[in-house]
């Protein structure tokens, strides 16, 4: 006789969810750049999860495979909203009104990497995981996380310093 | 003999990642050897700052419990309507099994409260709660 596979009740999923919504917000939002697409997002994906529930096998890291249906959901979103890339472009800049924030700058920084890099960072500091559960989000052994995330880091300091140079110019 | 540091080993220490005997072999290699301190302290800089800006994005998504919890609630749903058949059941058995006078009062009144708990129970579910429809700003 097998082992016994425990699944995920949706109470004790809800509960899980709820302690990690900012940080999956924060994720959406580096990705999409407004709030309101951001929040459709997070609950895309929320209803997804739910009706995946009985794939998720309790031994993997909830946090790492719950991201990996919010980053499916990000993309999805920004597949669908590119025939008006004009509107996205406007919404963008109308939540960049006044002040651009501090994560703004970050979000732009990933953006100028190599799209392997850009995803660990963003995962690694909107989303807050570990390296076990960016393992599991990107599907790759926790030991490839631990070198593309140096490297990535290394490349994004270059790239911030880079507009850093540019602005003083 | 320590293995010699390879460079994405600083990141892990940074993050907490590397493991108890091999962070103390780091630390002290870094420690030893300048240049493994300057891109210690370069990197750990970067993270902090990093790590601050964001956490600026942080914001409470309203939409999502608005969608999720019809169906989270579905579990409690279930059990509710198991509840209520029961009460029902409980009043109808006394009618059809004759029962004597107390035993069927018994079954009456527990059936009675099985359906005000049940009622006490829906309406408590029904009212807002205080943080619905909140959205923190980020």
């Amino acid at each position: 006789m097998g082992p016994v596979r425990h699944t995920l009740t949706p109470s004790a999923y809800g509960r899980l969810l709820e302690g990690m919504l900012e940080q999956a917000a924060a994720y959406a939002l580096s990705i999409l750049r407004n709030r309101h697409d951001a929040e459709d997002a997070v609950q895309q994906a929320a209803l997804r999860g739910l009706e995946r529930i009985a794939q998720y096998d309790p031994r993997w890291p909830f946090r790492g495979w719950w991201f990996a249906l919010l980053r499916n959901c990000c993309i999805d979103l920004v597949r669908s909203r590119r025939p008006c890339a004009s509107l996205a472009t406007a919404e963008h800049h109308a939540d960049r009104h006044g002040n651009p924030t501090e994560w703004q700058d970050l979000a732009e920084a990933l953006d100028g990497l190599e799209p392997q890099q850009s995803e660990i960072l963003r995962l690694k500091y909107f989303g807050g995981l570990s390296y076990d559960e960016l393992a599991q989000a990107l599907d790759i052994p926790k030991g490839t996380v631990m070198s593309r995330l140096h490297y990535a880091r290394k490349a994004l300091s270059s790239q911030m310093k880079e507009s850093e140079h540019d602005q003083t110019r | 003999m320590i293995r010699p540091v390879d460079d994405f080993e600083i990141s892990a220490l940074i993050d907490g990642e590397l493991e108890p005997v091999r962070a103390a072999e780091v630390r002290a290699a870094i420690e030893q050897n300048p240049g493994l301190r300057d891109q210690f302290l370069h990197l750990t800089e970067a993270h902090q700052a990093w790590t601050q800006a964001a956490r600026s994005a942080d914001f409470v998504p309203r939409a999502a419990w608005d969608a999720l919890s019809p169906r989270l609630s579905c579990t409690y749903g279930w059990v509710t309507a198991a509840l209520a058949l029961l009460a029902v059941v409980a009043r109808i058995v006394p009618k059809v099994v004759s029962l004597d006078l107390a035993a069927a009062m018994l079954i009456h009144g527990l059936a009675l409260a099985g359906v005000m708990v049940v009622v006490v129970w829906i309406s408590g579910r029904a009212l807002p709660t205080k943080d619905s429809g909140a959205v923190t700003s980020a």
